[in-house]
């Protein structure tokens, strides 16, 4: 792909690759590593989501964190339009991964995070106002008046009474710590919000809420999300576009639909059949996957997939496939790509019969 | 079919000093076997402790049971768990009734290899020689699905992927053949293609042993999976129960209406929204009066407010906990 930008692109991620050095024993030779992203290609349009799924050990977390720079990505670009940039008058269109540390300041300000674990991202030793209102601080925006007048907004978007100020993050529940680190992020008005597993800790009945307010807050402000999960009906309920990650590559990216309903790539046909679905007449007689995941210090050969693939020729142990448009917009790095046509899912009719 | 176990109006509370907080309150339920049956609910509903309760593993203090009784009726004996003492119940733990926790890594000893905690179990409750014990070992480990068990039996908990230790957990669980598994959230530490091979080996092990299995989640996509019958759990109270399918496909409480409403599903059009339950769980320190989900709940009436509705009847076998449930349209 070009290191051009498209003209829609927010974000547009390419060749980002990532290892992390393993050492070994008591002489801390670093022989081996952990090949956490293997390049990685994906573009974010302005007030888009792009939902990335995989399992443990695919690297999505990972890719959150090199696009925040809390690790440094070891290769790779990552071209960002930042409106805090052009505002003062400077190139906007940057590389995240390039920029020095003065204008990474100014661009923090378009591209937030939260975490899974707001409890953990909170200062338990400030109170939620002083919490909210860091990012405020930190960037010297305001007297205090008008932070203080800024974190009630905040609250208030975030669907938490002003009474919750003065608290502290553990006199929260779960559901309203995360809504507290949404309100934080949301404090610099940015454009680009990454979220880890923002609600793979809540109940049930709270991850829909919480999720219900992502999605306010995005029609409200017009706000881009890298929206990360393990969850694919999770995933699916906030993106238009899903990507789906196995051992550090994006193995199937496309519209959610698609995806979904004509997966091009084995690993993600075996991921919506071991989806249990709250709906006793659908128990799917479903083609296990066999093994677990291979471990991304011995990435296998060929196809990363091909040992629990029901698929697998030879083709798949010696050659590497390659990402490529299989329709328009939709990609997947299968050998066997164009011919994975059959729908995975039992329909409601069928299964009536 | 008698039940194997049958757990009858247990109530358990918190002490703190002279308060005492209700988190249990009249909790039946009854196990047959070759069931399932599934219990599920959020954080703080009293599904763990009703397991911990059974297994008597409650943190004492706090928790007290203040009443109830759980009959465990095996061929030739019936006994009630919570008169046994302290050496009766550890025979009765891990050979008649086993238990599998969400995260196998605190639950397997790290310093002992598989084999050797598999072993451990048969030669305290089967008298088997330590020699015979490590070669029962292997064959768990084959009928749970591990392969090359001859070597997993050797290592350690930390060599075992994630899925690999819950099966391992599951070979330790299944090595007497006890006549009730209790698995508190199997698969909620694992990945989705690995949670339904856990599943699956879970359900072939019931199948050949007859086991009764009483299953807790949070997951409702887990239960219609697995369960029988199937019982929700809110602020320590019983609010619905019925076969799995009924109460998954026509709810009666509106609690269980709004657990369905909040998962989002694969099919669902794109832009649809989802319908969550307004607030939070209220704490035990001051749970509601009347019904239990008044101050949640999208149908509330003044009667709501006063009187608790008790268990209703919504058709043969279902029931719930809700004044609308039976009232004429």
């Amino acid at each position: 792909m070009t290191k051009a930008m498209s003209d829609q692109a927010l974000l547009s991620v390419r060749s980002l690759r990532k290892s992390f050095p393993v050492s070994r024993r008591l002489l801390r030779r670093t022989s081996e590593a952990v090949h956490a992203l293997n390049g990685v290609d994906f573009d974010i349009g302005a007030g888009e989501t792009l939902g990335l799924v995989g399992e443990s050990g695919s690297g999505k977390s990972t890719v959150a964190r090199t696009l925040l720079r809390l690790v440094e990505a070891d290769t790779g670009t990552a071209l960002f339009r930042s409106r805090s940039l052009a505002a003062v008058g400077l190139p906007s269109e940057i590389d995240l991964f390039s920029v020095g540390a003065s204008t990474l300041k100014q661009v923090r300000r378009d591209v937030q995070i939260v975490f899974q674990d707001p409890y953990s991202s909170l200062n338990p030793r400030h109170s939620i106002a002083a919490n909210i209102g860091e990012p405020l601080r930190a960037n010297r925006i305001g007297s205090g008046t008008e932070r203080r007048a800024r974190v009630a907004q905040l609250l208030q978007d975030v669907g938490l009474r002003p009474d919750v100020m003065q608290r502290y993050p553990h006199e929260l529940s779960g559901g309203q710590r995360q809504r507290v680190a949404i309100a934080r992020a949301l404090a610099l008005e940015p454009d680009l919000i990454v979220a880890d597993e923002p609600v793979s800790a809540l109940d049930v009945s709270i991850q829909a809420q919480v999720m219900n307010l992502m999605l306010d807050l995005q029609q409200r402000r017009g706000l881009a999300y890298l929206f990360i999960a393990h969850d694919l009906s999770v995933v699916r309920y906030m993106s238009r576009r899903i990507a789906v990650m196995y051992l550090g590559r994006i193995v199937e990216m496309g519209g959610a639909n698609e995806v979904l309903q004509t997966p091009r790539h084995p690993y993600t046909k075996a991921l919506i059949e071991s989806v249990p679905e709250p709906k006793p007449r659908l128990r799917k007689e479903r083609a296990l996957l066999q093994g677990d995941v291979a471990s991304p210090m011995r990435i296998p050969k060929g196809c990363p997939f091909h040992p629990r693939c029901r698929y697998a020729q030879n083709v798949c142990r010696s050659e590497p496939p390659v990402l490529r448009e299989i329709t328009p917009g939709h990609v997947a790095s299968c050998h066997f790509a164009e011919q994975m046509t059959s729908a995975p899912r039992m329909s409601h009719s069928e299964a009536e019969v | 079919m008698t039940a194997l176990l049958d757990v009858r109006n247990l109530k358990v509370s918190f002490v703190h000093g002279k308060q005492s907080r209700p988190a249990l309150d009249d909790i039946s339920l009854s196990l047959e076997r070759g069931r399932t049956l599934g219990v599920v609910g959020e954080s703080g509903c009293g599904k763990s402790l009703t397991a911990l309760s059974i297994m008597q593993l409650l943190p004492s203090p706090p928790a007290r049971i203040d009443g109830g009784e759980i009959v465990l009726a095996l061929p030739g004996s019936s006994r009630d768990l919570l008169k046994l003492t302290g050496k009766q119940m550890r025979n009765v733990r891990g050979r008649d009734i086993a238990m599998i926790f969400q995260d196998p890594m605190t639950s397997l000893d790290p310093v002992y290899s598989i084999g050797e905690q598999i072993a451990e179990v048969l030669i305290a409750h089967e008298g088997l020689s330590r020699a015979d014990a490590l070669k029962r070992a292997v064959e768990l480990l084959r009928t749970v699905g591990i392969s090359s068990p001859e070597q997993r039996v050797r290592q350690y908990p930390h060599e075992l992927s994630g899925g690999m230790r819950q099966r391992a957990m599951i070979a330790i669980a299944l090595a007497c053949k006890p006549a009730i598994l209790i698995a508190d959230e199997p698969t909620t530490a694992l990945d989705v293609t690995i949670q339904a091979q856990v599943l699956a080996v879970m359900r072939s092990m019931q199948q050949s042993l007859g086991t009764a299995l009483l299953l807790i989640t949070h997951d409702m996509g887990v239960i219609a999976e697995m369960a029988d019958e199937v019982l929700v759990m809110y602020l320590g109270r019983i609010v619905e129960r019925g076969a799995a399918t009924e109460v998954l496909e026509q709810p009666a409480h509106p609690y269980t209406q709004g657990l369905i409403a909040s998962l989002p599903s694969l099919d669902m059009p794109l832009g649809e929204r989802l319908v969550p339950i307004q607030g939070t769980v209220p704490s035990l320190a001051a749970i509601p009066s009347g019904c239990r989900f008044h101050t949640r709940c999208p149908h509330v009436m003044d009667i709501c407010r006063t009187d608790d509705p008790g268990m209703r009847a919504v058709t043969s076998g279902h029931e719930a906990a809700c004044w609308l449930v039976g009232r004429s349209p």
